[in-house]
């Protein structure tokens, strides 16, 4: 099996584009970091990391090109895909952050402000991750494990099949999708030391298996 | 539920680390690349790398050793963070977004703003905008002057006549995710947090405060969460003198009955 | 190093601060640490003590078991760089204290290039010494189960003021990899140009975190326990049991490193070449913080000795098979051109120490003496030292 798969890691000007290389180079993944539609049809999977504003995201998205060439290598040809923080909120139809924005699509659902009774936003820190099912990037991980999350914004999806984790603040957050090939997560695994980089390795075996 | 944070905070003047007393005393305390590989290895939750260099040269030092040095810090941040697999927060001067982006370009996952905050706050609210208040951390140095507390800038030199609940108010309004609430009169001095001063911010703000200055202990540590209300608990000094020192600490803290995450010890 | 606005260095300031500890009071915590080990022993041992063979060894071992009546386990890595006389002193040391010793030697032909392979590297050729010593104890100290070890001085503390005598510092795996090994740990030493293999470093293998947990080894330093004085403990350790003292051609300080030829000679010439100044620089500051010389006799001190041209390199280039010049060639990159400038194709100090004698300030800052600068020269009558490496 060729375990040298490139993995595309989307460059639209938003984020901690390299803390996210970083984690991907240190557990052995190929990577090329890219806004070229050529070089994501090129790749055998995608990473849409991000943080920031949704707004940004977006425009970005559309500015570059993007949104097309995502959907034609994802949606169309079924390359997997891993979507951090913002690249799991611009998944959903429609955005409520700092007005409104439409967004993918690809799962239904909106992007609304997490409203935790009595505790503060953001969602800033380490908390536990419940699995609810096995998912390819869980692969090997504990329940109740730790991840890292800051956001102030989550993506609600209408069908609750899809959502493969979810973390208690004040409420249960679905905090971790999985649809056929789109697999995205609200927290940040490539800052989630040991986990995080087991939950990226888990990605990179999922898209050698689908390479094949 | 969230947990507790343990963060170490590498302070770098002149492309050294150094343990600092009072802002003033300085004393080297080694290489920021050494320090952030012993620290994610070490259980730590977070880690803060500041720049305290007054505008003088990062990149001098030995040239026989197995250490790079660089002139800026968006070099050492490209440099350490390569290591680091923990959220990186990175401060020291920023004045401008552009610097910001810099700075997440190289690796840094949050910056921490001061100086620029009192004298230009369109730049935090902007900055906010852009990048999200979850990546930006408002650096509050605090001193007593008269008995009454005062907000400090410039390194804690320059005094702003605040009050820290109403900066820490105004940085929170203006768009910072987080303050990082620094005592000068107990830093170095290894006698605890100034428990009243974090207690009297992190009561009266919405966003996460972390203490920092004047640990000895880790009891100090876990008095910063249980008495003085801190989200996050810091320290620049101690963390150098012992062995495994942060996963000591984050073991105390769990035995003290604190919600703190523990990951033992890493193997890369 | 720092210095602060008064132009004191920051060695001086934590020098500064043995005034005014509660000595007693740490003498009492010694007691408590070393009482609480020696009863939970799970052996006969109840530390351990790296040692040399030099004078603080001796000091180390006579102040834990005479003074404190614990049982301590000797050990001692086997740089192969010894002299005579540093193997008659440690042979000493563990007759008259009465002591069980271990003593490691690595393989001499590994040793061999090591030290080619860390010169051309670090400009260092004693690397698996500083390897060896800050490692190999802490392997044993897991292996036999003894958690305590018992360091002597905690050199970086004393001479340049990186720790306060507040911290109360540790050894650390940290502080190991960067200042004693300068970042190049075990596995940065493999190499395929000097067949360096990762096998034959097992002694140079810091223990892992779990290991060292489980075994919960903790290494003091006495130099946090009492005021240290290497002039004043060298002369007791020459009183009880005879600690042979000699001359040595780069400094005026008859006590130090009297077991290697090393330290002293070669590899701390090297050391001037990068930086600028070597052990006389030290020496020096160390007696005008105590009292014992004037800062004008100091600079005196640094003027004579530290450039003399160190004898031991001929030994050092036979034992390499390289030239003297290509020992000093590996260094030449390595030389801090803030330290050293070339003036007419020479080498020169840019702005030595003795360009200083009379800058304002020093008066406000100058330390009353009190006593004299004197080494004790034991026997009188120098034993001759034959000119090559002891391997044992």
């Amino acid at each position: 099996m060729n375990m040298k798969s490139k993995i595309a890691i989307v460059d639209y000007g938003m984020g901690n584009l390299r803390s996210v290389v970083n984690a991907f180079t240190f557990v052995g993944a190929r990577v090329k970091v890219t806004n070229n539609p050529k070089e994501l049809a090129k790749a055998a999977g995608v990473v849409v990391p991000g943080q920031g504003a949704i707004r940004d995201c977006v425009a970005n998205l559309h500015k570059l090109n993007l949104v097309k060439a995502l959907r034609e290598e994802v949606i169309q040809k079924h390359k997997p895909y891993l979507g951090i923080c913002l690249g799991l909120q611009v998944l959903g139809d429609i955005s409520f952050e700092g007005g409104e924005f439409e967004c993918l699509g690809w799962i239904e659902g909106e992007v609304k402000l997490i409203k935790p009774k009595g505790l503060k936003v953001p969602h800033l820190g380490w908390n536990e991750v419940n699995i609810l099912h096995s998912s390819p990037l869980f692969e090997g991980l504990s329940d109740k494990e730790c991840f890292y999350f800051a956001h102030s914004y989550i993506l609600w999806p209408n069908d609750k099949s899809v959502v493969v984790a979810t973390t208690d603040y004040g409420e249960e957050l679905p905090v971790a999708i999985h649809k056929k090939n789109v697999m995205a997560v609200q927290f940040h695994p490539e800052k989630s030391q040991g986990a995080g980089l087991k939950l990226i390795k888990n990605f990179i075996n999922f898209v050698e298996k689908t390479a094949c | 539920m969230l947990k507790i944070r343990l963060i170490p905070v590498m302070l770098m003047r002149q492309g050294m680390l150094v343990r600092s007393v009072g802002f003033t005393t300085y004393r080297p305390a080694g290489n920021p690349l050494n320090a952030i590989q012993f620290f994610n290895q070490w259980d730590v939750d977070e880690i803060v790398f500041l720049d305290i260099t007054p505008g003088k040269s990062r990149g001098v030092g030995r040239l026989d050793d197995n250490y790079e040095r660089f002139e800026s810090l968006v070099d050492y941040t490209k440099y350490i963070s390569r290591h680091c697999f923990v959220p990186l927060t990175v401060g020291g001067g920023i004045a401008t977004i552009a610097n910001m982006r810099e700075l997440f370009n190289a690796g840094a996952d949050k910056v921490s703003l001061n100086t620029i905050i009192h004298s230009h706050p369109e730049v935090l609210q902007e900055a906010s905008g852009m990048f999200g208040r979850q990546a930006l951390v408002a650096s509050i140095d605090v001193k007593k002057t008269r008995g009454n507390y005062e907000v400090v800038t410039g390194y804690g030199k320059k005094m702003t006549g605040m009050n820290p609940v109403s900066w820490a108010k105004e940085v929170q309004k203006l768009g910072a995710g987080e303050i990082l609430l620094n005592s000068i009169d107990n830093d170095g001095k290894m006698q605890g947090y100034d428990l009243k001063l974090i207690q009297m911010v992190a009561d009266e703000v919405d966003i996460p405060v972390i203490a920092c200055g004047g640990v000895g202990n880790w009891q100090h540590l876990v008095d910063g969460v249980k008495k003085g209300h801190a989200s996050a608990v810091a320290a620049a000094n101690i963390f150098h003198f012992s062995e495994q020192a942060t996963k000591k600490a984050k073991d105390y803290m769990f035995e003290a009955g604190l919600n703190v995450r523990k990951t033992g010890f890493m193997h890369w | 190093m720092t210095f602060d606005e008064q132009g004191v260095c920051s060695g001086c300031r934590v020098e500064e601060e043995k005034t005014k500890i509660n000595w007693p009071e740490r003498r009492k915590l010694l007691k408590e640490i070393l009482a609480e080990y020696k009863a939970k022993a799970k052996g006969p041992y109840h530390c351990i003590i790296p040692v040399s063979g030099g004078k603080d060894s001796l000091f180390q071992t006579y102040l834990i078991k005479e003074v404190f009546g614990l049982n301590p386990l000797l050990v001692t890595f086997n740089h192969q760089f010894n002299t005579q006389r540093g193997i008659r002193n440690l042979a000493n040391l563990v007759r008259k204290l009465e002591v069980d010793h271990i003593r490691f030697t690595p393989n001499p032909d590994l040793v061999r290039r090591l030290s080619a392979y860390s010169l051309e590297i670090m400009g260092d050729m004693f690397w698996h010494s500083h390897c060896g010593i800050y490692t190999w104890p802490v392997q044993i100290a897991v292996k036999y189960k003894i958690p305590l070890i018992v360091w002597g001085e905690q050199g970086f503390m004393d001479l340049g003021g990186m720790f306060s005598h507040y911290d109360m510092v540790e050894m650390t795996n940290k502080f190991r990899v960067e200042h004693g090994l300068r970042g190049y740990d075990a596995k940065d030493m493999v190499s395929k140009k000097h067949d360096i293999s990762i096998e034959e470093l097992s002694w140079a293998v810091y223990p892992s975190d779990e290991e060292i947990e489980e075994v919960n080894v903790r290494g003091i330093y006495i130099g946090n326990f009492l005021p240290w004085d290497h002039v004043k403990q060298t002369e007791l350790m020459i009183k009880l049991y005879n600690f042979e003292t000699a001359p040595h051609p780069r400094s005026f300080n008859l006590y130090e490193n009297v077991e290697d030829f090393v330290s002293n000679g070669l590899n701390d010439y090297l050391r001037y070449l990068k930086f600028g100044y070597g052990r006389a620089t030290d020496h020096a500051a160390y007696e005008i913080r105590r009292g014992r010389m004037t800062r004008e006799q100091g600079i005196g001190m640094v003027k004579k000795y530290d450039h003399v041209y160190p004898n031991d390199i001929k030994i050092y280039a036979r034992y390499s098979a390289l030239t003297e010049r290509k020992i000093i060639d590996l260094v030449e990159k390595m030389r801090d051109k803030r330290a050293w400038e070339k003036r007419q194709g020479k080498w020169c100090l840019k702005d030595p120490v003795w360009n200083h004698i009379d800058d304002e300030g020093t008066n406000a800052v100058r330390l009353p003496k009190t006593g004299r600068s004197k080494y004790i020269l034991n026997p009188r009558r120098v034993k001759p030292e034959p000119n090559e490496y002891t391997l044992m």
